[in-house]
């Protein structure tokens, strides 16, 4: 294998897509720190709202990619009843996610530091739902497309989705926070 | 031949999920067909309400895996105030988290691979693909690492954050010590979890991904947190 061979090669270029997302995120914290740091609570829920992304969409792609390399879902036909309930499990794995990062959130608002603040309650849940939206989808169309491109959507959606579901879930907290 | 295949397994699809049929067995024996993708084929047959199984499987560990990230989260949120006055950390926490949760992964199915192509029954200290892959992980992670942090100081900087050397030196080195340590930790859990899963004849990559994230997310934010005020 050697040090400097193909999986050092292949690690290095992922993480350094994945580091880019990261990077994204962290800037905006740091621009909208005040608005959105500043929540009581919000440190407490947030790497956990970032985490949920990678942990439904990653599995949601990887059960596609699987169910598209053994022929059960056809790449021009897709099985309807397959897919749907692929992407209605994880939109609702989404919600009951949100809203118990939200209901930890609150708990430990009211319970340790005092402070009565429901809101945090509906901020990831609001924020959750629109990420979760757009990354379900996002998902869905880049498994089929690299898949239909040939490429091995495994090596592929990881990276992918990590970037893509840091930047829709820091877009979305934000955009909560304006619905608040 | 693809034909008779074929047939097997839309039999096995039409069973029920819960049921075990020696068909498995018999296709797995006779035609090479992995257990992984027998199951599949089984999982999500006609006889399986499909969101019903997903969800019932997925709900637990995510729930614990929020759990667990909160936990992790309470430690920052205990220094929030020093926390904030440090510009270049806030970058740096989703990146660290991100990265050191991939390296977490890729442990997890490499070691499980490992273990499944029986690379690791009685050399476990002399495995030449063991020492190579955690030199590899590590000298990734300290390559990404010192990149980010980089990027992260360079853009707290335009920012206009105030930066001077001593500063900067100690925001590398929190940086480096925390991944370096976190890499160490997730090797060891995945090494000994992959092992006990292993002998249990139970498939490591179920459990070892689940595990090794969340200990990344905690980890990190609890290392991260004690450096954050062992140094500022």
């Amino acid at each position: 294998m050697g040090f400097f061979g193909k999986n050092f090669k292949e690690i290095l270029t992922s993480e350094m897509v994945s580091l880019l997302g990261g990077l994204f995120v962290g800037t905006v914290l740091a621009v909208y720190a005040d608005k959105l740091l500043l929540i009581p609570g919000m440190l407490l829920l947030l790497p956990g709202f970032l985490e949920m992304r990678g942990n439904i969409s990653g599995s949601l792609a990887s059960r596609l990619s699987s169910g598209l390399f053994l022929d059960v879902i056809k790449i021009n036909r897709p099985s309807r009843r397959i897919v749907s309930g692929n992407l209605l499990a994880s939109f609702f794995l989404a919600i009951v996610a949100s809203l118990a990062l939200g209901v930890i959130g609150f708990i430990f608002n009211y319970f340790v530091s005092g402070i009565f603040y429901p809101r945090i309650i509906f901020l990831p849940l609001i924020a959750g739902i629109i990420a979760n939206a757009v990354e379900i989808v996002l998902t869905f169309s880049a498994t089929f497309y690299f898949f239909r491109k040939g490429y091995d959507p495994n090596n592929i959606m990881g990276p992918f989705i990590t970037t893509t579901g840091d930047i829709s879930s820091i877009l979305s907290l934000l955009i909560a926070i304006v619905i608040i | 031949m693809r034909h008779h295949i074929r047939r097997h397994l839309e039999r096995l699809r039409k069973m029920e999920r819960r049921r075990y049929h020696h068909l498995i067995h018999k296709l797995h024996k006779k035609h090479h067909i992995s257990r992984k993708t027998l199951f599949y084929v089984k999982e999500y047959g006609p006889h399986t309400n499909v969101p019903r199984t997903i969800i019932r499987e997925s709900v637990k560990i995510l729930l614990l895996a929020s759990i667990v990230s909160s936990v992790g989260g309470f430690a920052l949120e205990s220094i929030k105030n020093t926390f904030l006055t440090l510009t270049p950390f806030i970058i740096l926490l989703p990146l660290l988290n991100n990265m050191i949760g991939s390296y977490g992964t890729i442990f997890s199915s490499k070691i499980s691979t490992m273990l499944h192509e029986g690379k690791l029954k009685y050399t476990l200290m002399r495995s030449r693909d063991l020492r190579e892959l955690f030199l590899t992980i590590l000298l990734t992670a300290v390559i990404t690492s010192i990149v980010g942090t980089s990027l992260s100081l360079s853009i707290a900087f335009l920012a206009g954050s105030f930066l001077d050397h001593a500063l900067i030196l100690k925001i590398f080195l929190v940086s480096l010590v925390d991944v370096v340590l976190l890499v160490g930790i997730l090797f060891f859990v995945s090494l000994f979890g992959g092992l006990y899963f292993y002998k249990k004849n139970e498939d490591p990559n179920n459990f070892l991904i689940p595990i090794t994230t969340s200990i990344a997310d905690f980890g990190n934010m609890m290392i991260l947190a004690f450096l954050i005020i062992y140094f500022f």
